[in-house]
């Protein structure tokens, strides 16, 4: 019933709503780090999207004769063989983005979206399920960092850049949108990352509320039809009795 | 068995919130408008009236902020909200603990945070965990180092201030180097009229314990805190001096400059963001006024004060659960665990004093430790 529901309300909106970092709260860590440009957001972003649905398809597919006893470590090899081919290739071709990333790409491999959805979803569902939600999650994960990169680049060096990786950082376009003396350094920092993530977690709360507000009065609504509709046959019962 | 009936605390007491606020606001208009007079006089009217649009732009930023929070959040009576939120305060001490140097949009941006994440978003007034001016001065001090004015800087603070001309000679240097700097500035009579440029607020010593005195008889502020901390600062500063054969100049000197004065009468005593019972408050006073120094003593910042205090408030829910209990039955046990806490961080405090080292010392040590190293290479 509810999964009818879910699947009725937009794309966007279950983007929303079903997002790993903040409306599930997962691998907020790397999100706060990595987040500083829309650069590392997008690298980060298409290096999840890879593990995650390689993973889980990976994953769906051992799931039917892995013993349940050792399970996690597991899908902790298979995630941990992923991240060591998109180590080595980011390193090969993009060293700057490599560079950047440091140690938050290696630790893809304890991110808790990619074990949660290997553990949560792909070892009970199909091939064919699973890569789709590892896609979906990763758009998702990809989306709030973009979206928090946005802000923090934005406000706090006032330049928003995007470079090419893979041709040594040359320039894609880069806009001034703030003068250099109305920025607000703290926002590259750490203290940046917790106010926006707070502020963007809270309007995502807001949004979750009032979502559930309205289906809770809908479902008013449908209850009191149906007492109505209840009433009214009685009402015609007794009439033709 | 004696009976004593009194009606209770909130009851007996006559004054309202909105009139210690207004009391309070008032003491620091006094503190704006000499800061503004001083500047005026020394440096010429542009910087007073720098002063005076550095407060407007803090007052509009926080009454601004406030109306659109409460506007989104559907409050009914805007203005009433508004009135019984006092931003202006948290606005006018971002102003007075501030350098001159730094640009009204700083001022106007960190107080819009201070208000909205130090205070709104925790319920509002009598709700926040940490001092909502403190935390916006933090900001200023991290985040806009580079947003100052050039020509302020170069006209106005191309000094040193007392307190980093004496870390660069060094804390541990002794009688004739605190006497210097002291002379330096004009003399102790010229620390305590404010005779020299430093935050725009807490220059004038003998204005803030005028205005201290003045609030602590109105019962605006409580003498536990303010009191106890300088005492603090002045004993902790004065037991160290004599390891390093500076006399009671040292403790002067440590108690007048820098932000101590004016974090000790304003900032210290927001009833929101400290302990409830008494032993509570002396408690955390003297926290303060060690961590004060050992910030001030050895770390690279300016001053201590305002960090000293956004540190203890942390620790406001921990020393009310220390001090909780029935104040009657309980007294005993509260008032040695206090006493135990306050004697342990003033003995750290005083052991680090006793143990600093100046910059040309250490200097020196590492060059020697370096030197061993290498004829251990070479041997």
């Amino acid at each position: 019933m509810s999964e009818n529901k879910t699947k009725k309300r937009g794309f966007f909106s279950k983007m929303i709503t079903d997002n790993p970092v903040f409306g599930l709260y997962l691998g907020i860590c790397s999100t706060l780090a990595i987040s500083t440009s829309i650069n590392n957001a997008l690298g980060m972003g298409a290096g999840v999207i890879f593990v995650l649905v390689l993973s889980n398809v990976v994953v769906s597919l051992l799931a039917p004769i892995t013993p349940d006893d050792i399970h996690i470590p597991v899908y902790i090899v298979v995630i941990a063989t992923l991240v060591t081919i998109l180590q080595m290739f980011l390193n090969a071709y993009a060293v700057d983005l490599y560079t950047a990333l440091g140690a938050f790409l290696s630790l893809i491999v304890v991110n808790c979206i990619i074990l949660g959805r290997a553990e949560a979803f792909a070892s009970s569902h199909n091939v064919k399920e699973s890569a789709m939600d590892g896609l979906m999650m990763g758009i998702s994960y990809t989306l709030s960092l973009v979206v928090m990169s946005l802000i923090r680049q934005i406000l706090g060096t006032g330049v928003l850049e995007l470079t090419n990786p893979f041709a040594g950082s040359a320039v894609i376009f880069s806009v001034r949108l703030i003068p250099e003396q109305f920025t607000i350094p703290m926002f590259t920092g750490e203290t940046g990352a917790f106010f926006t993530f707070a502020v963007l977690a809270a309007l995502v709360a807001i949004y979750k509320n009032k979502l559930a507000e309205e289906e809770a009065a809908a479902a008013k609504a449908a209850k009191i039809a149906a007492a109505k509709e209840k009433a009214a046959k009685a009402a015609k019962a007794k009439e033709a009795a | 068995m004696k009976f004593t009936f009194k009606p209770s605390p909130n009851y007996r007491n006559e004054q309202s919130t909105t009139d210690i606020m207004r009391i309070l606001t008032i003491a620091l208009l006094c503190v704006l408008v000499f800061s503004a007079a001083w500047y005026g006089m020394r440096f010429g009217g542009a910087y007073a009236l720098r002063i005076v649009l550095m407060a407007v732009s803090a007052v509009a930023a926080a009454l601004l902020s406030e109306g659109i929070y409460f506007k989104l959040t559907g409050s009914k009576n805007i203005l009433h909200d508004i009135s019984r939120s006092y931003g202006w305060v948290t606005g006018i001490i971002i102003v007075l603990i501030t350098k001159i140097d730094v640009s009204y949009y700083a001022i106007f941006v960190a107080t819009v945070i201070a208000v909205v994440f130090g205070k709104l978003v925790f319920g509002g007034f009598g709700q926040n965990i940490f001092n909502p001016a403190a935390f916006g001065e933090a900001l200023i001090m991290n985040s806009f180092g580079s947003s100052v004015d050039a020509n302020v800087t170069s006209e106005v603070l191309s000094g040193a201030t007392p307190l980093t001309s004496m870390a660069t000679q060094g804390w541990a240097s002794g009688q004739s180097v605190i006497s210097g700097v002291i002379t330096d500035f004009g003399g102790v009579s010229s620390m305590l009229l404010g005779n020299y440029a430093t935050v725009i607020g807490g220059s004038c010593a003998l204005l803030l314990l005028i205005l201290c005195a003045w609030l602590i008889y109105m019962k605006v502020i409580d003498a536990r805190l303010s009191i106890t901390y300088f005492v603090t600062v002045f004993i902790v500063s004065l037991i160290t001096g004599f390891f390093h054969g500076s006399g009671i100049e040292f403790a002067v000197f440590n108690l007048l400059v820098g932000g101590v004065l004016f974090c000790g009468v304003f900032m210290i005593t927001d009833p929101v963001t400290t302990p409830v019972s008494d032993a509570g408050k002396i408690l955390f006073a003297v926290c303060a006024g060690c961590l004060t120094l050992i910030i001030r003593w050895k770390a690279s910042l300016p001053d201590g004060a305002l960090y000293s205090i956004l540190l203890m408030n942390m620790f406001t829910p921990a020393i009310d659960k220390l001090c909780d209990g029935s104040q009657i039955k309980d007294i005993k046990k509260i008032v040695r665990n206090v006493a135990i806490i306050s004697a342990v961080s003033v003995v750290i405090t005083v052991l680090v004093g006793a143990t600093l080292k100046n910059p040309s010392e250490s200097a020196a040590a590492n060059s020697h430790e370096t030197a061993v190293v290498e004829t251990v290479d070479i041997g």
